[in-house]
């Protein structure tokens, strides 16, 4: 078990954000968390990484968060917010190298094998011929490549995605969906991504946890979660489902004529 | 970041050199024994301020993440100069034996801390501290830091005149009559302050990131603002408390090296700190020339003259850039 | 390759290298103009030779160089201040004022004593260390007073190795002084003030030298406040002197006729109209505490017991008739 975190409550001053919240996350399996805005779904991301105080156990690898250095966690959790911060003008081989931050010695020394990784990374994702270009002249896509580049270069076990798709085009969120489906089953990493797009979400994930004002409403595989009734409740818009056939999972959309 | 520093020491030892060859006696070439360690001396002490104010810009503008931060935003030369002052009132009261003693340059110092110490304390928020709530209380700091100087000052106009060196203090300029003591001791809080950052420049690559972010990097992002904003202080402090405010340097600096070398902080800590020691080093010495050449009465502050020499030059590389980035495009 | 790209601390790219290269070039030729500059415009002269045999010294108080000038013992001085203005010293290096000193010349000069002007506990440490170092004596000078500035004398005279001829001048000036004291004893005394800068409001009060000058001169000090004092408009008007000296060294007739004119507004302000002569005194050495000061104790005696002025002012005798 990568990832066991039970009973988390947060809240910001006196405006709870989570209540009781569990969750579980193995290796090799991609986890999607769903729910409408003000759900706590970021939080939720910042808390089991540690960066916010929540009272509740979270255990990485089978060790509370709290004997967990820094460094340590970071060498074990890649996590991606939503609007990464990067500066436009630096390029493409410096973002990746930035990714190795947790392994670096004393006064920043970077060792060979910090080389060796970047490199790989970026032949895995193809981003080979980019690395001498700034990030500001690649497109969407290839910038949340980067992104995410950065999060691998620094080998983890597991990836914490905030809605790694909002600003990428039809084409891109499917590559996006592919590689998150190749990391999780070749590379063993565990995949938490927080997302919007229920279906696309309900294709790549293993399992879905749907958040609702803070709790866990449902949580297991796409055909159990993916339900119409449960998700019209959530979202408070009415939703119908779409036959597919038998052994695909099914899909929703907004029903606007009712 | 070890290549970066022999590179950018080799540039500053050979800037040094050429400024030990210029002074107010004799003519240009390599000094005679009696004025050799003068020249060393100043060269020396010139190369350790520009040194510690572009060390101190770089981390500045690391983590406040603002390209226009300098090591002054805190306060640290609105407080020594406020605290100068007082130095000079006290020398004049019933407590003059124990102020005088501990002389001027350890009032301005205390002075720059106790002015970053006020500006930490009210910006500060469970023991946190944010880039934008702290360059705000720096800036109204400074403001009540110079009203109370000016309130002092034009109450006590006399304090300043026949003072060794105040109001050179006052407008940045290096001070001729330090003793040995306090040039070491500056020495030290810089070269200690100075470890001290080049041991935080990889992760001040990760700061300008958003905390998120950074802390999923493992930096520990809350306590590298406290130390390295306190240490940027200290160090800048060290030198404005020798030399008064010596403006431009710290601001720009680290953006002329940021133009030669990129944006690595690792890179980037050695080469400023190297262009720093240099441009003060010439700026002394230009300053030490003219005043043999009669055409000022008295020797020029060396603020004055950094900002005649690196601003144009700095105006020249941007634009430079810029065309060559249209260029290409 | 992008190997040579991603070397652990030089990832330049052609165009970083082009801009490195150029800023290098650009720092070259700067630096070759500046020092063709310099060595063009460097100091040529010579220290002077110690004429002074065993006692030289080098003045940073433009007073003390004149008063060492003006007792005869000039040849022992070697070095002045940067704001020393006197023409017989322009061969003489500058070595710096009360803000800056230039220990570099001192080093090649070693005068066997300095004179300084701080004021008491503002003497810097670093300034006591090096001049130890050079074996060079610290003397302070003190002249507020005009006792002090005999004191000063015999001071300088023992540095300079001629007692003799300071204690001369010292008692030829106070002889001078002791005369005017003398001669305007009998006469009521004046009320003045003495106006020390061309802004007109910054006035010389109680317990200066000017205000000894001014006493020995037959005038009383219209400012009450010790040392010099900064007044506003309303401040000034209140003075209601008799005597306004403007005491403006070398300044030019636009703004002597400035503060005239401002002073000689104030006093027609004035509610009761009494009249008012505002002198203004032009001489180099008439601020100077030097060896002049019998000269300008002179000035003021004569300033202020002048009969009218061809002016439409009322005399000041008619006023203090009234």
């Amino acid at each position: 078990m990568l990832l066991e975190a039970k009973n988390l409550d947060f809240a910001y001053g006196r405006h709870p954000v989570l209540s009781g919240v569990s969750i579980e996350l193995t290796a090799g399996e991609v986890l999607a968390l769903l729910g409408p805005n003000g759900s706590g779904k970021s939080t939720l991301l910042r808390v089991l990484l540690g960066q916010l105080g929540a009272s509740g156990s979270i255990c990485w690898d089978g060790r509370q968060i709290g004997q967990w250095t820094r460094r340590e966690l970071a060498r074990t959790v890649g996590y991606l917010p939503q609007t990464p911060a990067a500066d436009p003008e630096q390029r493409v081989a410096e973002v990746l190298q930035t990714g190795r931050a947790p392994y670096w010695g004393a006064f920043g020394i970077e060792s060979p094998r910090d080389l060796e990784v970047v490199h790989q990374v970026a032949g895995q994702l193809g981003l080979a011929e980019f690395l001498d270009r700034p990030i500001a002249e690649l497109s969407g896509g290839q910038q949340q490549r980067v992104y995410i580049g950065r999060c691998l270069v620094q080998e983890p076990k597991a990836l914490l995605l905030d809605e790694p798709s909002t600003f990428l085009d039809l084409r891109h969120q499917v590559e996006l969906t592919r590689l998150m489906r190749s990391l999780s089953r070749q590379q063993g990493i565990g995949v938490l991504l927080a997302s919007h797009d229920l279906n696309l979400a309900a294709t790549c994930a293993d399992r879905l946890v749907l958040l609702h004002e803070g709790k866990v409403v449902a949580n297991g595989p796409p055909s159990a979660v993916v339900e119409p009734q449960l998700l019209s409740r959530v979202y408070g818009v009415p939703m119908r489902q779409v036959e597919t056939a038998s052994g695909r999972v099914p899909l929703v959309y907004p029903d606007l004529a009712s | 970041m070890l290549a970066s520093l022999a590179g950018a020491t080799l540039v500053w030892a050979i800037v040094a050199a050429g400024c030990v060859c210029v002074g107010s006696t004799g003519r240009v070439g390599w000094p005679g024994v009696e004025v050799l360690p003068y020249r060393i001396e100043i060269v020396l002490v010139a190369s350790l301020i520009g040194a510690a104010l572009a060390a101190a810009g770089v981390v500045y503008q690391a983590i406040l993440r603002n390209p226009l931060a300098d090591p002054y935003l805190l306060g640290v030369s609105s407080g020594a100069s406020l605290l100068s002052l007082l130095w000079y009132l006290g020398a004049l009261s019933a407590l003059s034996l124990p102020i005088q003693a501990a002389g001027q340059q350890a009032f301005a110092f205390l002075g720059a801390l106790a002015s970053v110490a006020v500006v930490f304390l009210l910006s500060s928020r469970r023991r946190r501290i944010e880039p934008v709530t702290l360059i705000l209380v720096g800036v109204i700091v400074n403001a009540v830091n110079g009203s109370l100087y000016l309130l002092i000052f034009f109450r006590h106009p006399e304090l300043v005149s026949r003072g060794g060196g105040g109001f050179t203090f006052l407008v940045g300029g290096i001070q001729s009559n330090l003793t040995r003591q306090q040039e070491w001791l500056a020495a030290a809080c810089v070269g200690i302050g100075w470890i001290v950052l080049a041991c935080l420049s990889g992760q001040l690559n990760v700061a300008t990131l958003s905390e998120g972010e950074a802390q999923g990097l493992g930096v520990r992002i809350h306590r590298l603002r406290w130390i390295g904003l306190t240490t940027a202080s200290i160090v800048s402090a060290s030198v404005v408390a020798i030399s008064g405010p010596i403006g431009f340097v710290g601001l720009v600096c680290p953006h002329l090296s940021r133009l030669i070398v990129g944006r690595d902080q690792r890179r980037l800590l050695p080469a400023a700190t190297a262009l720093g020691a240099a441009l003060l080093a010439v700026a002394d010495a230009i300053s030490r020339v003219l005043s043999q050449q009669s055409l000022l009465k008295t020797q020029l502050p060396v603020g004055v003259l950094t900002g005649l020499l690196g601003g144009p030059f700095f105006l020249l590389l941007l634009w430079q850039t810029r065309r060559r980035s249209e260029g290409a495009m | 390759m992008s190997e040579r790209s991603l070397c652990g601390n030089c990832s330049f790219s052609r165009r970083d290298r082009g801009i490195a290269l150029r800023s290098c070039w650009i720092c070259l030729a700067t630096s070759l103009v500046i020092w063709s500059l310099l060595a063009c415009g460097c100091d040529r002269t010579k220290p002077a030779a110690a004429a002074g045999g065993a006692h030289t010294v080098a003045s940073l108080v433009p007073a003390a160089t004149d008063l060492i000038m003006g007792m005869g013992a000039s040849n022992h001085l070697v070095a002045v201040s940067n704001y020393d203005d006197d023409p017989q010293t322009t061969r003489l290096p500058r070595v710096g004022d009360y803000q800056t000193i230039d220990w570099e010349k001192l080093a090649q000069i070693r005068p066997t004593s300095i004179i300084t002007f701080y004021g008491p506990g503002r003497a810097p440490a670093g300034f006591a260390q090096r001049a130890d170092e050079l074996k060079i004596r610290q003397v302070n000078l003190k002249l507020d007073r005009l006792q002090d500035v005999y004191d000063s004398i015999g001071v300088l005279g023992e540095i300079c190795g001629e007692p003799q001829k300071a204690v001369a001048m010292a008692g030829k000036i106070r002889q001078r002084v002791e005369a005017i004291h003398k001669r305007v004893a009998g006469e009521p005394r004046v009320r003045a003030v003495l106006v020390v800068r061309e802004s007109g409001a910054d006035l010389a009060g109680r317990d200066t030298f000017l205000d000894d000058l001014l006493t020995e001169a037959g005038g009383v000090n219209a400012v009450t406040a010790s040392r010099y004092v900064t007044l506003d408009r309303e401040g000034l008007a209140a003075l209601r002197p008799q005597v306004v000296l403007l005491l403006l060294p070398g300044e030019d007739e636009k703004s002597v006729r400035r503060v005239k004119t401002m002073w000689e507004s104030i006093a027609a302000a004035g509610q009761d109209a009494k009249g008012c002569r505002v002198c203004p005194l032009t001489q180099t050495y008439i601020e100077q505490p030097g060896s002049h000061v019998a000269d300008a104790a002179e000035s003021f005696a004569q300033a202020l017991h002048l009969p009218r002025e061809p002016a439409s002012q009322p005399s000041a005798t008619a006023a203090g008739a009234r």
